[in-house]
């Protein structure tokens, strides 16, 4: 493997000296471009003490292309579907080499307080939030108690 | 057909004057085939003069007006010109960067860049991206720059660029950035704010990139280690693009046209050829039958069989139709089925393999690499046709025995067989000959461009020579003299894309007499495609002299070509003429669903994306 891109190294660096409240990201040893994420619900939201694993990693042309990112932790959100995947503007069309990891991942925590059954991905989900909106902040409460366990 | 104006619209019917007739020394066409063409020709034309209608390929395309647009043509009508009356109209604050960006931002919607421009500016400009004071690009070097994108700073000096926002990023990133995202062809913005990049620093910076690649450094391959050496020279501080810079060379418009043509095609189609950009609009409908049965008149047998075949600026032929290559003699709904059947049957044909075989004789893989299908094997020398398997010597002075499916010989060899096998089998007959020649048409391809660049440098060669010794020109040649190279090379690709869709054609064609005829014409066409494609194989596997080869074959070549073209229109004609006059029928009937015109599809498409 090539040697790391200097803007990895800086970002990862940041990371650990200056790292964002209430999320984590460490670089696995065996592939410095694949990071281990935590991020803890928000605390106004239904996943508030909860905490979510997700995986982040960091294609070839990083920083041109936005980075990978999956939740590993069941969620109930109308914009993260069944493989934890996630429909959010900055890791698609609106991705700029601007952005970092941590911008990613504050987007990524704000989608948790504000969801947006109007851009679904888990269609389903979407579904039930329009149809019966306290109900599904319930189902998404018994889930983070139910999967998002602090470790 | 014409390459030369494409702005001329072209009416596809057109006169013919007789063709000169074509003298051959040594390829005369045998005693057996003027008979036939005789007997062809007596049946067919019984009350016609043939003299006067001279046979033409063409009497088969639909009668259709149409356009051919270079990519820059439609660059210039419809961007550039609208962005220079509007220019002309000296809309407060705008220059001409300006107005194309808001043109851009607005899908080259004149109005709304009018009004966005006196109703609200403040919040148009901000919605174009356009910065509300002076507009200020600036490309400089600076002193330990630390760039927020790759975050090198290992250089002491580093080239930056920033619009008027001041969000500096090194030439490097900026360039990776847009060449990233100008195949999308929408406006690039910075990549800190929504400010977006003139036009013009775009193509510069499309221009950095092409001349790395051409230098050998790539910045995509080499992520963050680039060295600028003429960005500086590309770029001058805040200039604006010069309307003498042609503007429709530009990458981004280019892109911008494509999505624009995507997303409201109207009666433009591209050339399917690979790599071409270029378009053709169809100006009145093809009158090949559809129109007439729209106005609720019976349907003209005749033209049902027409194709639009039309020619973008490139001199590309396709169907408008089909948007495929040109596929005559099978009409279009044809084309549809065969492409359906081909699909649908694709697991079943897989075990054709096209590209390898193993020696009849002694067993030994053989790969087909040119497009000739005389093969020779390289272990035990056996010559034999790639198509049958069958000793070459056998081809030789009979006519192409390989070209013909004869049911009654599978009957005999198969009589246990039930008729749905022989079915299949008849397909996969007729889908490998058609494969082959497909095949067949990407060697040709590669054997030609492999001559060819051998006969550019043996002329390079010869000039340099000429120019040294100082010999007189009569003894050397000429670009005019290798001309004919050209002309070769083409008439053989054309005659193996006639050549390959007959077979689809003999396909669908029941068996009569004349279906006989039709396949033996084939075979006149296969053979002499096939001495052409020879000749090509030999200069090609010839290490040395080559070029001495190619002249030494000119006449040969010449000829043969030639005379593929005359069989290839002979072959044409006679399948028109005859569906025309029922001599010839076709087992699969034109379902109704796929006689709609052309123009209502286009509306259907616009229909669906308003919903
Ligand atoms: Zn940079
Ligand atoms: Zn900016
Ligand atoms: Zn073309
Ligand atoms: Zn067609
Ligand atoms: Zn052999
Ligand atoms: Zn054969």
């Amino acid at each position: 493997m090539a040697a790391l891109p200097k803007r990895i190294i800086k970002e990862t660096e940041r990371l650990v000296s200056d790292p964002v409240p209430g999320i984590t990201a460490i670089p696995s040893e065996e592939n410095l471009r694949y990071f281990e994420v935590t991020i803890e619900g928000p605390s106004s939201s239904p996943y508030a003490e909860g905490e979510f694993k997700l995986e982040l990693y960091l294609p070839d042309d990083y920083p041109m292309c936005a980075p990978k990112v999956r939740f590993l932790t069941r969620i109930y959100h109308p914009n993260i579907d069944k493989l934890g995947r996630i429909c959010l503007d900055v890791l698609k069309d609106n991705w700029s080499p601007a952005l970092q990891i941590r911008t990613v991942l504050l987007s990524i925590q704000a989608l948790l307080g504000a969801p947006n059954p109007d851009d679904p991905l888990a269609n389903d989900v979407a579904e039930d939030w329009k149809k019966d909106e306290k109900r599904a902040i319930e189902v998404a409460r018994e889930w983070t108690a139910k999967y998002a366990v602090k470790s | 057909m014409s390459d030369s104006d494409g702005n001329i619209s072209e009416d596809l019917e057109f006169d013919y004057d007789d063709d000169e007739e074509v003298s051959f020394s040594e390829f005369t066409a045998d005693e057996n085939e003027i008979d036939l063409v005789n007997k062809f020709e007596e049946e067919v034309y019984i009350k016609k003069d043939l003299k006067k209608e001279a046979p033409s390929a063409n009497r088969l395309q639909a009668r259709a007006k149409y356009k051919a647009w270079s990519l820059e043509e439609y660059i210039n009508h419809f961007f550039i010109s609208k962005c220079k009356k509007l220019q002309s109209m000296k809309l407060p604050n705008c220059d001409f960067d300006d107005i194309l960006i808001m043109l851009h931002a607005k899908n080259w919607g004149e109005e709304s860049v009018i009004n966005g421009c006196y109703d609200n500016p403040t919040k148009f400009f901000e919605d174009c991206g356009l910065p509300l004071r002076k507009r200020n690009n600036t490309f400089e070097v600076v002193k330990n720059f630390l760039c927020p994108i790759c975050c090198s700073d290992d250089d002491i000096q580093t080239e930056t660029y920033s619009l008027t926002c001041n969000h500096k990023f090194c030439v490097a990133c900026y360039t990776r950035y847009v060449v990233g995202l100008v195949h999308e062809g929408k406006l690039i913005t910075c990549p800190e704010c929504k400010l977006s990049i003139p036009h013009g620093d775009v193509q510069k910076f499309v221009n950095v990139y092409n001349e790395q690649q051409q230098s050998g450094s790539s910045v995509l391959n080499s992520p963050f280690k680039f060295v600028v050496d003429d960005a500086s020279k590309a770029f001058v501080k805040g200039s604006p693009i010069k309307t003498t810079i042609d503007l429709s060379s530009f990458e981004l418009l280019k892109y911008a046209a494509k999505r624009n043509i995507d997303s409201n095609p109207g009666n433009f189609k591209y050339c399917p050829a690979p790599d071409c950009m270029h378009l053709v609009e169809l100006l009145s409908p093809a009158k090949d039958g559809r129109t007439e049965s729209e106005n609720g008149k019976t349907m003209d047998e005749e033209n049902i069989y027409k194709v639009p075949i039309v020619t973008c600026p490139k001199s590309h032929e396709f169907c408008y139709s089909c948007q495929f290559e040109n596929h005559l003699p099978l009409p279009c709904w044809l084309v549809k089925a065969w492409i359906k059947k081909c699909n649908d049957d694709s697991e079943t044909a897989n075990w054709i393999d096209a590209h390898t075989q193993s020696c009849p004789k002694c067993d030994s893989q053989i790969e087909k690499n040119g497009g000739c299908n005389h093969m020779t094997c390289s272990t035990c020398a056996y010559h034999f046709c790639w198509i049958c398997l069958e000793e070459w010597a056998k081809h030789g002075h009979q006519y192409y025995a390989c070209n013909r499916f004869d049911p009654d010989t599978v009957n005999a060899a198969q009589k246990y067989k039930k008729s749905k096998r022989l079915t299949l089998k008849r397909y996969i007959f007729f889908y490998s000959r058609f494969s082959v020649h497909e095949t067949s048409m990407e060697g040709d391809s590669k054997t030609l461009k492999k001559v060819n660049e051998k006969m550019t440098k043996y002329m390079n060669e010869e000039s340099k020579r000429r120019n040294n010794a100082e010999v007189s020109s009569t003894n050397s040649l000429s670009w005019i003299d290798v001309q004919f190279l050209h002309d070769a090379i083409r008439q053989l690709t054309n005659g193996r894309k006639t050549l390959k869709w007959t077979y689809v054609f003999a396909f669908y064609l029941s068996k009569s007499n004349f279906s006989e005829i039709f396949e033996q014409m084939q075979d006149y066409l296969n053979k002499t495609v096939e001495d052409l494609s020879k000749i090509f194989e030999e200069i090609y596997a010839k290490k040395k002299d080559s070029s001495n080869l190619i002249m030494q074959n000119k006449l040969d070549i010449i000829n043969l070509s030639n005379l593929v073209a005359q069989r290839q229109e002979k072959m044409i004609e006679f399948a028109f003429t005859g569906l025309e006059q029922k001599l010839l029928r076709l087992e699969e009937e034109k379902p109704e669903s796929s006689l709609e015109p052309v123009q209502t599809q286009t509306q259907g498409q616009t229909k669906r994306k308003q919903r």
